[in-house]
């Protein structure tokens, strides 16, 4: 581990964390609705919605598997240091996956529970590029959500995700309740599609 | 010079052993001019402790111990630890920012001179009191041969 690339995490992590936590809570039980995650700075290429996101969900029992932009010395140094998580080298054994949209090229494998156990499944954390609530964003690829905490519908404008995310979006190919769930961050903001929600591109 | 693990892991031992007033009293001068950056701040734990039985036998655990981490880093770029038994807070950062200062060659000599030299002849004199204390009333004990079967 290289010291000097060590840099703070949250401020009061037992505050930080529990209000992330929440955050992360009302995203994830209303999907398509946006918050701010500004807990923590941002840390080389992780933007501050994702190192807050990693950082209150995980300790030293959950894995992580990091794309190859994001696998670099700095963030994994920094995650091991104030998270205490293991990183692992093949996506199929990981609990959390962060990465850039595109990154993942397929998400065969990926752990997606049992059916007495669908909590054992992987949890994505997709790095954007663009991230926004509504529809008015022609030059983004919108999405309709509907399903449980959705009243009626709800639309999130978004940059591509990667073709693979996406074809998973649309066909979500494994038995209710096993399934990845999804966290977006994009800067400061969170939104999530849990593996509840029906997903249509407009 | 480059200081080795073994300095290093005498002058932590040193801060973490100090009687937290006689450090923050020795320390005052040196640290004021300096900026800190905390990248943990001064936080309360339990850690477990492990032991052999007369140093030798199989690892047990012995039982909790608290504890007060801290790691901050210095306006000259070295990164300070700290881990103190306790729940002092302000030993714990001051301790972590001894520990960041002590790494850089200048800052280090005249630190170990001015704050860990004193407190380790501090240290080593109490000891030696408390040796004495006990060692004047040390009983040896011994058995005498009964002769029973």
């Amino acid at each position: 581990m290289t010291d000097s690339q060590l840099q703070k995490g949250f401020e009061q992590p037992v505050r930080d964390a529990q209000q992330a936590f929440r955050q992360i809570l009302k995203v994830m039980s209303e999907p398509g609705v946006m918050r701010t995650l500004d807990h923590a700075g941002a840390l080389a290429e992780l933007s501050p919605a994702a190192l807050t996101t990693l950082l209150s969900l995980m300790d030293q029992t959950t894995s992580l598997w990091l794309s190859p932009s994001l696998n670099t010395d700095p963030i994994r140094t920094n995650l091991s240091f104030h998270a205490g998580a293991p990183c692992v080298n093949d996506p199929t054994d990981a609990d959390f996956v962060m990465a850039r949209a595109g990154e993942l090229c397929s998400l065969e494998g990926l752990k997606i529970g049992e059916p007495e156990y669908p909590d054992r499944s992987c949890t994505l954390v997709i790095q954007l590029d663009q991230l926004e609530a509504g529809d008015d964003q022609p030059d983004l690829l919108t999405l309709k959500l509907s399903g449980p905490g959705i009243p009626g519908q709800r639309m999130l404008s978004l940059s591509h995700p990667g073709e693979a995310l996406l074809a998973y979006l649309l066909e979500r190919p494994d038995p209710f309740p096993q399934g990845l769930d999804l966290i977006l961050v994009n800067g400061t903001r969170v939104a999530a599609i849990p593996r509840t929600t029906h997903v249509e591109v407009i | 010079m480059k200081t080795t693990t073994e300095q290093r892991q005498h002058w932590m031992s040193v801060l973490a052993k100090a009687p937290p007033e006689t450090l923050l009293g020795l320390s005052e001068d040196a640290i004021k001019d300096i900026h800190f950056d905390i990248i943990r701040a001064p936080e309360v734990g339990l850690t477990q402790v492990r032991a052999r039985m007369g140093n030798r036998g199989e690892r047990f655990n012995l039982g909790d111990m608290t504890l007060t981490r801290c790691v901050v880093r210095s306006s000259l770029n070295t990164v300070g630890h700290s881990y103190i038994a306790g729940r002092d807070k302000t030993h714990a950062l001051r301790a972590a920012q001894l520990d960041a200062l002590l790494q850089d060659p200048q800052m280090g000599e005249v630190l170990m001179e001015r704050v860990v030299q004193p407190i380790e002849s501090m240290l080593a004199d109490a000891r030696a009191s408390k040796q004495r204390e006990t060692d004047a009333t040390r009983v040896d004990f011994f058995t005498l041969v009964r002769g029973e079967d």
